[in-house]
Formats: C-alpha cells, sequence, structure tokens
C-alpha cells in the first residue's frame, strides 16, 4: 500500500496492516511514532508474542543498564 | 614518544611537529571555548548555547573523567561482590522521557542476590533510586526484546520511542533493546510496528527486577581524615596539584606488563637507587605524620590474631548484655571460630579499621635470600629506616623488645614494611580495593604525594607488581591478526583473580612514559 505522508492513519483502518514492512518503511517519522503511540495507549492490548532465538546471553547472565549520575551523587576526591 | 604519563603514556605523540600545530590549535580552541563558556554564564538562552558548544570538536562523554570514574566504580564493585563483568558496552538509554549516555553490562555471577548487592551498591554510590537487572532464565517471565541489526540510529530510535511514550528502551551496539515485564507488557502492535520498522532480531526470556539502592558504598567511601592529612603533607613539601588519573586501557596495562616482565632487575642503577632513595625518605615521613596524627600499624602475626580475637569477644560481650542475652555464650560462640589467617576479609574491613580505630594490619616482610617470597637483602626496600613509635603504645607499656616508656621515641622497620602499611592507609584509604583498578587508582593517589624523583620506585612497588599479575604473560592472548589483548572470562586461559600469580619484586628503570 502507498502511503500518503498527509494522511493520519490509525490502528483500527481497515487497510492500515501493520505487518507490511514495505508500509510501515515508507511512513514518515511522525506517522510512525503516532502509530507506535496508539499501539502503546491501548489499556486492553494483547502483549506481544516475544518470541525468537535469543542473543549470546548465557543462562544466569544479567544484564544491567546503569546511567551515570546527573552530578548529585556525593563523589569522593 | 611523550616523556610523560601524564599525557598519555606511550600512545603520546606529543613531540612530532604535527602535535605541536596541533596543541597550538588547541589553545586557540580553548581561547574561544573561554568565551563560549563566558557566553553561556552570561545568557540564559540555553538551547542556543548549546547548539554554540556542539559544534566544537569536544572528545566522547565516554573519555571524561566523570564516566572514567563511574565505570571504574562499576568494575570496582562488581569484584567486591563476585560479579564477573563478562562485557561493558556503550548505550543510549532512554529513561522515563529522559535520554542520556549510559552502560549496558553483561554480567555473570554465582547468584542473584550479589547481583543485586552490585547493583545496589553503585545505585546508592550514585544516589540513583533503582537500577534495572534483567537476569536470562528459561522461567523468566520477561522479555528482552532486540531489534535492529547493528543499523539502528540511536537518537532517531529513542527519539521515536520518547514521542511515542514508551517509559524506557536502550540502543546498544546499533541495536534497540526493549524490556516487556509482565507488570508493563509491550503490545502486540506495538511490537509489530517495530518489527516491521527496524526488524526484531532476538528475544531472551529475562527475569526484571528494579533493585532500590543501598547504603553499601558507605563502606568504601574515603577516609576524609587522610585526605587531609594527605593534601597537608603535599602543601608541605610544595607538591604539585594532584592530577587526575590518565585514561589507561588495556593495551597501556599489557605495555606495563610486558616492560616490567622483560626488565632487568637493576638495583644499583643510578636512577633507580636515587628513586628508591627519596621514596624511602617520602614514606618514613609519611609514616611518621600519620602516626603523629594518631594512626598506629601492627605487623599481623600470631599476637596481633589473639588481640584482635580479644577484642572480637570484648565487643561480642558488650553486644550480648547489651541486647539481654548470656554474654558468656556469646563469647564462646566467637572463640569456637577458627582464628582467621587474613587480617581483614575484603577491603571494606581494612577501611573500618583505619577509620574507626585508625588502625591498620600490615603483613611482616621477610629478608633472605633465595626463600621464595621474600624480599632479597640486596632489594632497596630490604633497608631499613628509622620511624616514630606511636604514642599510645608508650602508654600501655612496651612489648618483648621493644624500648621502655621514656626511652626511646623512634624503632627501626623494614622499609617495605613502612611502605605497605603508608600506601595501604594514604592511598587505599580513598575507597580503592585490592583489585586491578583499585590498585591502579592508589598507584596514583600515592603518586600525587610523592616528587617526581619517586616515581620509577613507586612504580616498580604498585602498579608494576599489579599490573603484571593482572595483565602479565598468563593473562595475555594473542588473536590470529596478531594483536595481543586480556583474557576474558570465555577464554581458556582465563586466570580468576584470586588465582593470578604474583609478580617478582624487581626494581627496574622504568622510562618516564610508564611511571
Amino acid at each position: 500500500m502507498a502511503v500518503d505522508p498527509h494522511r493520519r492513519y490509525l490502528l483500527s483502518d481497515a487497510d492500515v496492516d501493520i505487518r507490511d514492512k514495505a508500509f510501515v518503511q515508507s511512513l514518515t517519522t511522525e506517522q510512525f511514532n503516532d502509530l507506535l503511540a496508539q499501539s502503546l495507549a491501548d489499556p486492553h492490548a494483547a502483549p506481544a508474542d516475544l518470541d525468537g532465538k535469543p542473543t549470546s546471553l548465557l543462562e544466569g547472565d544479567a544484564v544491567v543498564f546503569f546511567t551515570p549520575p546527573s552530578g548529585d551523587s556525593d563523589s569522593g576526591s | 614518544m611523550c616523556r610523560d604519563i601524564e599525557h598519555g603514556g606511550r600512545r603520546c605523540d606529543c613531540d612530532t611537529s604535527a602535535a605541536r600545530r596541533r596543541r597550538r590549535a588547541r589553545a586557540k580552541q580553548r581561547a574561544a571555548s573561554d568565551q563560549v563558556t563566558a557566553y553561556i554564564g552570561a545568557t540564559p538562552y540555553r538551547p542556543e548555547s548549546a547548539a554554540v558548544v556542539s559544534m566544537s570538536a569536544r572528545p566522547s562523554y565516554y573519555d571524561s573523567d566523570e564516566w572514567i570514574e563511574y565505570d571504574d566504580y562499576i568494575h570496582d564493585a562488581a569484584d567486591r561482590h563476585g560479579v564477573t563483568i563478562v562485557s561493558a558496552q556503550r548505550a543510549d538509554g532512554l529513561w522515563l522521557g529522559e535520554t542520556e549516555p549510559a552502560g549496558a553490562y553483561t554480567v555473570r555471577a554465582d547468584s542473584t542476590a550479589q547481583l543485586h548487592a552490585w547493583a545496589a551498591e553503585v545505585a546508592g554510590r550514585y544516589n540513583q533510586d533503582s537500577v534495572m537487572v534483567s537476569r536470562a532464565t528459561a522461567r523468566g517471565r520477561g522479555r528482552l526484546a532486540t531489534y535492529g541489526a547493528g543499523g539502528v540510529d540511536a537518537e532517531a530510535a529513542l527519539s521515536t520511542l520518547r514521542a511515542a511514550g514508551l517509559p524506557g528502551g536502550r540502543v546498544v551496539d546499533g541495536r534497540l533493546q526493549i524490556v516487556s515485564t509482565p507488570d508493563a507488557p509491550l503490545p502486540g502492535a506495538a511490537h509489530a510496528l517495530l518489527d516491521a520498522r527496524f526488524g526484531h532480531e532476538a528475544t531472551d526470556r529475562v527475569s526484571t527486577t528494579f533493585v532500590t539502592k543501598s547504603l553499601d558504598h558507605l563502606r568504601h567511601s574515603p577516609i576524609k581524615d587522610i585526605q587531609r592529612i594527605r593534601q597537608l603533607y603535599c602543601d608541605h613539601h610544595g607538591l604539585p596539584t594532584p592530577r587526575p588519573l590518565p585514561h589507561l586501557t588495556e593495551a597501556d596495562d599489557i605495555a606495563a606488563a610486558q616492560f616490567y616482565d622483560q626488565a632487568a632487575h637493576e638495583p644499583t642503577n643510578p636512577r633507580v637507587a636515587r628513586s628508591y632513595r627519596v621514596l624511602r625518605q617520602h614514606i618514613t615521613q609519611q609514616y611518621n605524620t600519620l602516626i603523629d596524627e594518631g594512626y598506629h600499624f601492627e605487623p599481623w602475626d600470631e599476637t596481633a590474631q589473639h588481640t584482635a580475637r580479644e577484642r572480637e569477644v570484648f565487643a561480642a560481650r558488650r553486644r550480648a548484655i547489651a541486647e539481654g542475652k548470656n554474654p558468656n555464650r556469646a563469647e564462646a560462640q566467637v572463640r569456637r571460630r577458627p582464628l582467621p589467617e587474613q587480617p581483614y576479609s575484603d577491603s571494606a574491613a581494612m577501611l573500618a579499621d583505619l577509620r574507626k580505630r585508625k588502625h591498620l594490619y600490615y603483613f611482616r616482610t621477610e629478608v633472605s635470600q633465595g626463600t621464595e617470597g621474600a624480599l632479597p637483602p640486596d632489594h632497596p626496600m630490604a633497608a631499613t629506616v628509622t620511624v616514630h613509635v606511636p604514642l599510645q603504645r608508650y602508654r600501655s607499656g612496651p612489648r618483648k623488645g621493644e624500648p621502655k616508656p621514656g626511652q626511646e621515641t623512634t624503632q627501626h622497620l623494614v622499609a617495605n614494611d613502612v611502605f605497605r602499611a603508608v600506601h595501604d592507609a594514604i592511598a587505599h584509604s580513598n575507597g580503592f580495593q585490592f583489585g586491578p583498578r583499585g590498585e591502579r587508582r592508589a598507584w596514583w593517589t600515592h603518586r600525587n604525594c610523592l616528587p617526581s624523583e619517586a616515581r620509577v620506585a613507586l612504580w616498580n612497588e604498585t602498579r608494576a607488581q599489579n599490573v603484571w599479575t593482572n595483565a602479565g604473560p598468563h593473562m595475555q592472548v594473542r588473536t590470529a591478526d596478531g594483536v595481543t589483548r586480556l583474557a576474558t572470562i570465555d577464554d581458556p586461559q582465563w586466570v580468576p583473580l584470586t588465582q593470578r600469580p604474583y609478580a617478582e619484586q624487581k626494581c627496574v628503570d622504568a622510562p618516564s612514559w610508564l611511571v
């Protein structure tokens, strides 16, 4: 389906197929963000079926995400 | 080749004409930057100022002292909690609408408790409410979804997530990662959109926990009293303002270890001998300064173990009485435990002893020829030095063989004993543990309170020996393309920290770019 850059697409639109890679990749950033926001805003949305091959993480490994301080720490000299 | 490690050591080419040109350019840039700084300070219009700043060629955030200190602390804390960092990658993170540079660490530990204790300590140290820990497990109810095959533009992707109202996500190595938890699942439609836009690459089953901060970091906080003493010492001896530790990489560690490994023991080399002479003079003065400030150092031997045990018994009895329990039973429990072989269970215990009691145990040096682990008599640190005797010891009476009260105010000690005590007190008291990073920082802290003539000797006694242990030939891996790197936990050459060999005690003539 050809993307109209001036149209607002809704998840409920009959002609919108969010699994259509060509369609989704042709969306403008604003249109994509808008659709993503709609998908996140639905309180009754079914959770994603997230299965697939794993990354190189081994059983028991952990990923920890640290964000450095914003200057309010009690750093020593 | 640069002559000064403070310029970056062996990688610095500051003597070349190109480098001189760069220096001149940098000076001009600095002058311009000062003007920009003044401009920012004078105007409230931050966006305009920020735009001006972003045009200058600033080094990466990950080269900043702030990040290096942060990353070092994370690694040090990991060592303390028995957590092995398998990989550490730069990341761009989005959390509650804010995008920030961050770090993504893949780690391994024996237990979840160790992981959580580590994350909690880091969060506490930097006053962050919590840290997200996702542990891969087949029973995990959460999912770590990875999108894109290395080609995701971090800024654009995180802007998209932010604009769409997704609370968190990160881009690591060109891949977008989102954690979906049972409490906050990623909706199917959102996943479909992200998959279509970026490509769904992988999913790990994880158990995700938000670990809240602890106060564990306080056990490793710097001892302010010794910071004050260090500053006074530097001022008194006219030593220059302390310089921050340069960014030393794995390649620097390997280069230093290789040099020490191959260099000859040269105790009579005039440059080496002079450096050791200056080091002995200064550690003697530093020891005396600490003694005069009320600190006392005690060799760790059988007597010390019994003294420590009696102290422990006293504390246990007092605690039992306060809690209304039987003190005899509490004492019996303490006495049943075997006497410890080490004075301190970890660096935090040493810091606590130093902080609360102004006391430190050290291992007495054995000086003898041909005995494994002993210091050879021709080693400059085998010489004796004369130091002050703590006043406190006079009050409690002399030990066997020691001078009687009022007769002597000094004693003779092996220089190596004095050095080990002073180094732990002066340098490790800044909260640096006995792991590779802590030792590196301790070396630099001690280096900052010694004159330049002592640097060769200090390097031999600290940095060289530690870097050989942790980056010596036994830890090096030669890759197929001829590059030498350090073994990681997944390499067969990997040697756990506690099993690495000690370095030979040599005094070598190290060049300036190393010391």
